[in-house]
C-alpha cells in the first residue's frame, strides 16, 4: 500500500487553534508548511495536505436516499479526497485539484453527530466516514479513529462504519468500541485490485488487517464495489469470497454489499483520458438512474445472483445487500429475503450488534 | 508602389507560400475574366529577383488558363508588408471580400504557423477573424483538418462530412481516412450519425483491442453496403445499427427478442407495446388510439385475446434472466 506522505501542508489560519492541527503536524516532521487565510480557494494536487476548518453540517444522508431500496445510510466526512487514486474513483470528478483536505475541528464533527442523534433517540443512524475519503488511509497521520470510535461506543443509537482499502488499523487496537464500529473493506478481484486500485493495500493486506480487527472484537464488513464484468470474472471474484472466509468467521461479518460498476458519463470520459489502459469503460453499459451508466440489468442480476450464492456457500446466514438497486433487481437476484427498504434498514441496523453464528 | 503589366512567365506560380484559396480555377472567375478582363491587379512580392504571388492566386491561374501572357500587378518588396508577414496580408485581403471555406481556413492557419508567427498571436488575432474561438484546441483542430487526406478534403468541401468528423478522422492513418471517405460517398450519414458512427468505431476498437475501423471489414457492414434495395440514407442508418449491435450485443438481442415475441402475440399494428428502452424495469407501455367506440372495443378485444396468450409471460422476460 502506498503510504501518504504529503510534499506540503497548507494550514488554514483558523485551524491553528484546533488541537488536531498540532497532532497532525507532529506526525509529519520535516514536511514544509504554510498558512493561508482561507483554504477554500486552494488549488493543489493530492500531494498537498490541507488542514482546514469545516463550516456547516458534517452529517448528510447518502446520495442513494430516496431510491426504491435505499439502505438509509448517513455519511459524515472529516476528510475529503484520497491519495490511492483508484481509476474509477468518483472523487476525481469533483475533488480534483483541491488537495487532500482534513478538517481540524473534529470536536465540531463529533458535536454535530451527537446532537443529531440525540434529537432522534428512537432512530438508529448508520454512519460511514468513507464516502468522500478512505476512512483509515490517513489515520496514521490524523489519529481520528481514536477519537471517533470511543465516541460512538457511547452513543445508544449510532453505528459507525469505517470503510477502507488500506491496512492502517493500528490505531483501532485497544479502543473501547462497544460493538458500535464496523470496520469494512472494499474488495475486488485480484486483477482489478492490481490494475485499478494499484496504490491501495493488496487483497492479502486488507484481509490481514480485517483479521486483526476481528481479533480486537470489531464486526467486519465487506463491499464488493465496483464489481467489474469481464471474461473470467466469476472465478476471480469467487476466489476472493473464499479468501475472505478463510480468514474471517461468518459470525464476525456484519454485512457484505454488492455493487456493479457504474459511473457518470463524465467520469467515464475522464477514466478513458487518464487511464487509457483501463478495461473498465468498455463493458456493455446503458444509461440508468440519474444518467449514470451501468451494466445492462440482466448482467447485473447475474453478477449479484452468483456472488450471493458464492457468499452463502461459505457463510449461509451473512447479510448480503445491494447498493442502489431497484426492488426488481433485488428480487430477481437475491430473492425476497429483504422485504422492502425499511426492512433492509432494520436488518443493517441490527447486524453489527447481534453476533451471528452460521 | 507600382502597378505594371507583368509577364506571367516571370511569376513563380509554384510558390504557394501565401495561397489561401482552395480551388484555383473556379469557372465563374474564368468567365468573368474572359468577359470583363482583370479589374483588380494581383499583388506580387519581389524577393531576390523573383516574383511570387501574395494575392490573386485564382486570378493568375485563370489568366494562364485563358492563354493570356501578362497580368496587371502591384509589385511590393518585403518591407512594404511590414510589420505583417506577406501571408497575413494575403489572408486579410481575402477576408475583406469573402468568408473562407473550411479547408481554406485550415490551410491559412497552418501556413501562419509555418511562418513562425507566435501561436498565442495566431490564437488571439486570427482565430476570431476566422470565426473560430480563440483557443489553442481550436487551432489544433484546424491543423488536423489541413493534414486530412484528399478524400476527406473532398468530402468536407462537398458537405458530405462535417468538420468535426474530418477532424476526428484526420487523426487516423491516411489509408483509413481514404477508406472512410470512400465509405461516406456510398452511404449518407447526417452530422449526428457521423458522430455516432465514429464514436462506435472508437469504442469497438478500444473494447476489442482491434485496429480502429476493423468492423468496417466485417460481414455485418458488408451486408449493408451490398444491399441494392437500400438508399444511401437507409444504408447510413443500417450502418449505424450494425455497429450499435456490435457494441451493445446483449441489449440489441433483448430488443430483437422483444419484437419477435410481440409479433407472436399477433396484435394489430395500431397497438404499440413499448418496453423500457434499456429494460431497466420490467414495465411494458401499451398504446393505441381509436377514433370511435367501435374501434376502441375492437382493439380492447385484441388486447384481451393477447392477455390469454401463453406467449404474454415471455414478453416480460429479458434475455439472460434466469428467474
Ligand atoms: S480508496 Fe476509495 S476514496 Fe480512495 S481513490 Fe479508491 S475509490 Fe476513491
Amino acid at each position: 500500500m502506498m503510504e501518504y506522505r504529503p510534499g506540503e501542508v497548507i494550514v488554514e489560519a483558523g485551524s491553528w487553534g484546533d488541537s488536531a492541527t498540532a497532532d497532525i503536524l507532529r506526525n509529519l516532521p520535516g514536511v514544509p508548511r504554510r498558512t493561508v487565510e482561507d483554504a477554500g480557494g486552494v488549488s493543489a494536487s493530492r500531494d498537498t495536505l490541507v488542514l482546514a476548518r469545516h463550516r456547516g453540517k458534517f452529517l448528510k444522508q447518502c446520495q442513494g436516499s430516496g431510491a426504491e431500496m435505499c439502505c438509509n445510510y448517513f455519511i459524515a466526512s472529516y476528510a475529503w479526497n484520497c491519495h490511492f487514486g483508484c481509476t474509477y474513483c468518483v472523487l476525481q470528478s469533483y475533488l480534483d485539484g483541491s488537495g487532500i483536505v482534513v478538517c481540524t475541528n473534529i470536536e465540531d464533527f463529533l458535536g454535530d453527530i451527537g446532537r443529531t442523534l440525540a434529537e432522534s433517540p428512537d432512530r438508529t443512524f448508520r454512519i460511514g466516514t468513507g464516502e468522500l475519503a478512505d476512512s483509515l488511509a490517513l489515520d496514521p497521520i490524523t489519529g481520528y479513529s481514536r477519537r471517533v470510535v470511543p465516541f460512538f461506543a457511547r452513543l445508544p443509537n449510532g453505528i459507525l462504519e469505517l470503510k477502507t482499502k488500506s491496512d492502517r488499523v493500528a490505531n483501532l487496537e485497544g479502543l473501547e468500541h462497544g460493538g458500535r464500529t464496523v470496520v469494512s473493506w472494499s474488495m475486488n478481484s485480484r486483477r482489478i485490485c492490481r490494475s485499478e486500485e494499484a496504490c491501495a493495500a493488496t487483497l492479502e493486506e486488507r484481509l490481514a488487517a480485517a483479521d486483526r480487527c476481528r481479533r480486537w472484537g470489531y464486526r467486519i464488513g465487506f463491499h464488493f464495489d465496483p464489481i467489474v464484468h469481464y471474461e473470467g470474472w466469476e472465478e476471480e471474484y469467487r476466489e476472493v469470497v473464499r479468501m475472505i472466509f478463510s480468514v474471517v468467521d461468518p459470525g464476525d461479518v456484519a454485512w457484505i454489499s454488492l455493487g456493479a460498476l457504474r459511473f457518470t458519463p463524465h467520469l467515464r470520459e475522464r477514466l478513458i483520458e487518464r487511464h487509457p489502459g483501463s478495461r473498465l469503460p468498455w463493458g456493455e453499459f446503458v444509461p440508468g438512474h440519474h444518467g449514470k451508466l451501468r451494466y445492462f440489468r440482466p448482467v447485473r442480476e447475474e453478477i449479484y445472483r452468483k456472488m450471493n450464492s458464492w457468499i452463502h456457500e461459505c457463510a449461509p446466514g451473512v447479510l448480503v445487500y445491494l447498493c442502489m438497486e431497484s426492488r426488481l433487481v433485488w428480487e430477481r437476484s437475491l430473492g425476497c429475503g429483504v422485504r422492502d427498504a425499511r426492512h433492509l434498514s432494520d436488518c443493517l441496523d441490527a447486524a453489527p450488534l447481534c453476533r451471528f453464528r452460521s | 508602389m507600382n502597378i505594371a503589366d507583368t509577364p506571367v512567365r516571370d511569376i513563380d506560380l509554384e510558390n504557394e507560400e501565401c495561397r489561401v484559396s482552395e480551388g484555383l480555377e473556379p469557372p465563374p472567375l474564368i468567365r468573368s475574366l474572359r468577359e470583363l478582363g482583370q479589374l483588380n491587379p494581383v499583388v506580387l512580392l519581389e524577393r531576390g529577383g523573383r516574383l511570387t504571388i501574395v494575392c490573386g492566386f485564382r486570378r493568375l491561374h485563370a489568366t494562364r488558363r485563358l492563354g493570356r501572357e501578362s497580368v496587371p500587378a502591384r509589385i511590393l518588396g518585403e518591407a512594404d508588408f511590414s510589420p505583417l508577414h506577406p501571408l497575413e496580408f494575403a489572408l486579410r485581403d481575402n477576408l475583406a471580400t469573402r468568408r473562407l471555406e473550411p479547408l481554406e481556413r485550415a490551410r491559412a492557419l497552418c501556413k501562419l504557423v509555418e511562418t513562425g508567427l507566435p501561436r498565442e498571436r495566431i490564437v488571439r488575432d486570427y482565430l476570431p477573424l476566422l470565426d473560430l474561438p480563440p483557443r489553442e484546441e481550436a487551432l489544433q483542430s484546424q491543423l488536423l483538418i489541413d493534414r486530412a487526406c484528399p478524400g476527406l478534403r473532398r468530402c468536407l468541401a462537398g458537405g458530405v462530412l462535417a468538420q468535426q468528423s474530418v477532424e476526428a478522422l484526420a487523426k487516423r492513418t491516411p489509408p483509413l481516412q481514404e477508406r472512410f471517405s470512400l465509405l461516406v460517398e456510398r452511404v449518407r450519414l447526417s452530422a449526428s450519425l457521423q458522430r455516432q458512427v465514429l464514436g462506435l468505431l472508437g469504442e469497438l476498437a478500444a473494447r476489442d483491442g482491434a485496429p480502429w475501423g476493423a468492423p468496417l471489414d466485417g460481414k455485418e457492414v458488408a451486408a449493408v453496403l451490398e444491399d441494392p434495395s437500400l438508399s444511401p440514407s437507409q444504408k447510413g442508418e443500417r450502418l449505424h445499427e450494425a455497429l450499435y449491435r456490435l457494441r451493445h450485443p446483449r441489449l440489441t438481442r433483448a430488443r430483437d427478442r422483444f419484437r419477435r415475441r410481440e409479433r407472436a402475440l399477433g396484435l394489430p399494428g395500431s397497438i404499440r407495446l413499448a418496453p423500457h428502452p434499456y429494460f431497466e424495469t420490467a414495465d411494458i407501455r401499451v398504446e393505441f388510439s381509436a377514433p370511435d367506440a367501435a374501434r376502441f372495443r375492437e382493439l380492447a378485444g385484441e388486447l384481451e385475446r393477447a392477455a390469454r396468450s401463453p406467449g404474454l409471460e415471455e414478453l416480460f422476460e429479458v434475455e439472460g434472466e434466469t428467474p
